[in-house]
């Protein structure tokens, strides 16, 4: 997500700095391509027009004249800008009535149903409670069925009453949670159109009956300008929250998320990060922007690592990357433990300075893993810890060894001396100014 | 003869189609005409400021930041050159440039590409949510009414509950649905159904495949494997593939029928989705950027909400208020 915008906006502060002054001529030239890049980004006209507005305005102030460094100046109010516009504090959800009842809504196929499986997946592995789902979408067909089976995979249970009224139905359900134990409650509802009357009032009458702690709004990223309409319309009905926002592993460059805060006050909640069940993160802005401006974000990947090894060995792989010693050898050990951190080019992005190494655009087949790590079992240790021995007859031989071909034994060679390349600039903290 | 004078006879016949375009559209083109209207009354003269609103209005309406900024600079150009000053004569040039944007000299037919030899294969594809499956279906029993013996593949083998509702809306069409669920090899089932669409003499198969963001390369690759299974038993399979795109989409819809193209001879997009608030600008852009042209829309939950798309009605839709 971001890149392009990434791109273009480390132009625009390059320019600038440059320049070594802001004049009015050059802060309008570089807001010019803030402004497409931000438009291009599905950013809210209104929000755009706004933003740029107050960023010329500041650069074009008296203390950023006097600065000695303009282009930091001008970095420093774009990231100030960019946290205000996504809300200063991270949103939690409200978890402490038992139950807390939290009702997902949104529109047609913006993703509520996985969404939800993903945040009871969550709640119950990092704030330990016990969720149970409740299926009250009655009307697409085999909606229930999509529920039950995320509620098998993940072993919660799933209220459901077939196709009967989704009002009773949740009513039933909480009554139902309440009596079993269960301290939060999960509401799957129907995909509708904010302009759908009597939709909507069906959403309404669900919200009195059972008076939910939480109503989410499910935010496809990839929502263009009508996203401020289906927020208001939402938002006017019911009080919403919070909001999701799904598929933000697509290449969407998520405006939305620039605008929503801003224009509605209803904060971001969480991020759909995967199609896998653990695919949901909180949504914290700070780490949002900088990685809008390209410094990367080492605290979440750290967090994930966290999350699937232990600390031990995360602390270990964090050293051995920080101080550049990797060797294919470690490469090896380290792919087999990559592989719970799910798609790994999500973590590559989320390095310091990785668009300008070029690794924002690695995608790994997970297929590859296999590949990689069956060439790597046909090296000898020596090759292992030295790479750069391996020449063609070697090559030759770990290809045959593994069953692969000279090209995909050269190719995890120039892949690994990447990755070494990027791990020498981070050990030389080149990565805290990527700029 | 200009553009509307065009469209107003052609729709000055009572037409059923077009009163679904009206009502499906009516939300869609509310806010968007009424602004249009309010710029023409507005302003009583051209100058840079109506221009800046008619750039946010066109912006807002999804069509793509770079079609748009090009529309509009040959739009200026073509004021000053023929020295319009009132914006109610600009209206109409606005209407007819993106028409033109649209068409670009090409002639645009929204008939099916049958198979005159066997079997007519339709391929599906798109990100997750835009709406393939009911797109289906609504198409399914289509081609049901027109005499047509239809069979549905389930190749979604990967979205939870994706082939039980396919196999749901199959029982409500009256078709014939082929699935496994025991495999995750889509490619397998589309294997499958196209043997049996040979051999019981199927007209037309639709196959349904799992929504996938179109920068997973592993589920790319996957399409394109899907994708090249068709040729093998029938001649020239797929003969359409329709890229589904829901209408809220925004600049990324670009991104997607780029990928999707890539990977399939994509044929057409379906907008789905169009009666809610959003415009689906985005499909301007899509035809002018790469060159994939709408062929249906939907514009509500119903069979016959699928429409053949035709651009002059989608205009006419869209402007209606103002002529």
């Amino acid at each position: 997500m971001f890149e392009s915008l990434t791109e273009k906006l480390e132009k625009a502060i390059s320019k600038i700095k440059g320049y070594g002054i802001i004049t009015e001529e050059n802060i309008s030239e570089a807001m010019r391509d803030v402004r497409l890049a931000l438009l291009e980004a599905d950013v809210n006209y209104k929000v755009v027009k706004e933003f740029t507005n107050k960023v010329k305005e500041k650069a074009l102030g008296e203390e950023v004249k006097k600065s000695l460094k303009p282009g930091d100046v001008f970095l420093k109010i774009l990231k100030d800008e960019l946290l205000s516009l996504l809300g200063n504090d991270k949103a939690e959800l409200s978890l402490n009535n038992n139950p807390s009842i939290i009702m997902l809504v949104g529109l047609q196929g913006s993703g509520k149903t996985t969404t939800i499986g993903k945040l009871g997946n969550l709640l119950r592995k990092k704030k330990s409670k016990k969720p149970i789902f409740i299926a009250a979408d009655v009307y697409r067909p085999a909606a229930i069925d999509q529920l039950k089976t995320i509620g098998k995979e993940l072993n919660i249970e799933v209220y459901e009453e077939g196709q009967a009224d989704a009002v009773k139905i949740v009513e039933n359900g909480v009554n139902y949670a309440k009596k079993n134990g269960y301290d939060v409650v999960l509401i799957d509802t129907a995909g509708r159109l904010h302009v759908d009357d009597e939709l909507m009032q069906e959403l309404k009458n669900i919200v009195e009956k059972v008076r939910p702690n939480e109503i989410i709004l499910v935010i496809d990223a990839m929502i263009g300008q009508d996203a401020i309409n289906v927020i208001t319309g939402f938002n006017d009905k019911l009080s919403l929250t919070g909001t999701i926002l799904s598929k933000m592993d697509g290449d969407t460059k998520g405006g939305v998320a620039l605008s929503l805060k801003h224009l509605t006050g209803v904060p971001i909640k969480f991020i759909g990060t995967s199609e896998k069940l653990d695919g949901l993160d909180e949504f914290n802005p700070e780490r949002m922007v900088s990685r809008i401006l390209g410094n990367g974000d080492i605290m979440s990947i750290i967090e994930k690592a966290e999350s699937v090894i232990d600390e031990k060995e995360a602390m270990s792989t964090v050293k051995k990357i920080q101080s550049g010693k990797m060797d294919l050898e470690d490469f090896l050990s380290q792919l087999k433990q990559i592989k719970k951190l799910g798609p790994l080019e999500n973590l590559i992005k989320l390095l310091p300075g990785a668009r300008k190494l070029g690794l924002n655009n690695i995608s790994i087949d997970p297929k590859e893993f296999t590949k990689l790590e069956a060439i790597i079992s046909s090296m000898t240790k020596k090759e292992r810890q030295h790479p750069d021995i391996i020449k063609a007859s070697r090559k030759q031989r770990i290809a045959s060894g593994s069953g692969t071909s000279v090209q995909d034994v050269n190719k995890l060679l120039t892949q690994f001396e990447q990755m070494q390349k990027m791990m020498k600039m981070m050990k030389n903290g080149n990565f805290k100014m990527p700029f | 003869m200009g553009l509307f004078s065009k469209i107003k006879q052609t729709f000055k016949k009572e037409d059923k189609t077009i009163l679904t375009y009206e009502k499906g559209l009516s939300k869609t083109r509310k806010n968007f005409v009424n602004k249009l209207a309010n710029l023409s009354k507005e302003y009583d003269e051209i100058n840079d400021n109506y221009f800046e609103e008619l750039e946010e209005l066109l912006i807002n309406a999804d069509i793509g930041v770079n079609t748009v900024i090009n529309f509009m600079d040959k739009l200026q150009l073509r004021v000053s050159k023929e020295k319009i000053t009132d914006p109610k004569t600009l209206t109409e040039i606005i209407v007819d440039e993106l028409f033109i944007i649209y068409v670009n000299e090409e002639i645009l037919s929204n008939k099916i590409n049958y198979n005159s030899n066997g079997p007519t294969v339709i391929l599906f594809v798109g990100v997750n949510g835009v709406g393939k499956t009911t797109t289906i279906a609504k198409l399914a029993s289509k081609f049901k009414k027109e005499g047509k013996k239809v069979l549905l593949v389930a190749a979604d083998t990967f979205r939870a509950g994706a082939v039980e509702q396919l196999i749901s809306w199959g029982e409500k069409t009256g078709c014939e649905v082929v699935s496994d669920l025991n495999t995750t090899d889509p490619a397998s089932v589309v294997y499958k159904g196209l043997e049996k669409a040979v051999n019981d003499n199927y007209d037309m198969v639709l196959i349904d495949t799992a929504g996938r963001l179109q920068n997973k390369i592993n589920l790319m690759k996957e399409l394109e494997k899907i994708n090249s299974v068709g040729n093998k038993i029938i001649p020239k399979a797929p003969h359409e593939t329709f890229l589904v795109i829901d209408a809220t989409t925004g600049q990324n819809g670009i991104s997607q029928a780029k990928a999707f193209k890539e990977i399939t001879n994509l044929t057409g997009i379906i907008l789905t989705k169009l009666d809610g608030t959003a415009k689906g600008g985005i499909v301007l852009a899509i035809k002018d950027e790469v060159g994939v042209p709408v062929r249906y829309i939907g514009l509500g939950e119903k069979q016959e909400d699928l429409q053949t798309f035709d651009i002059e009605k989608y205009i006419y839709g869209l402007f209606k208020e103002m002529m």
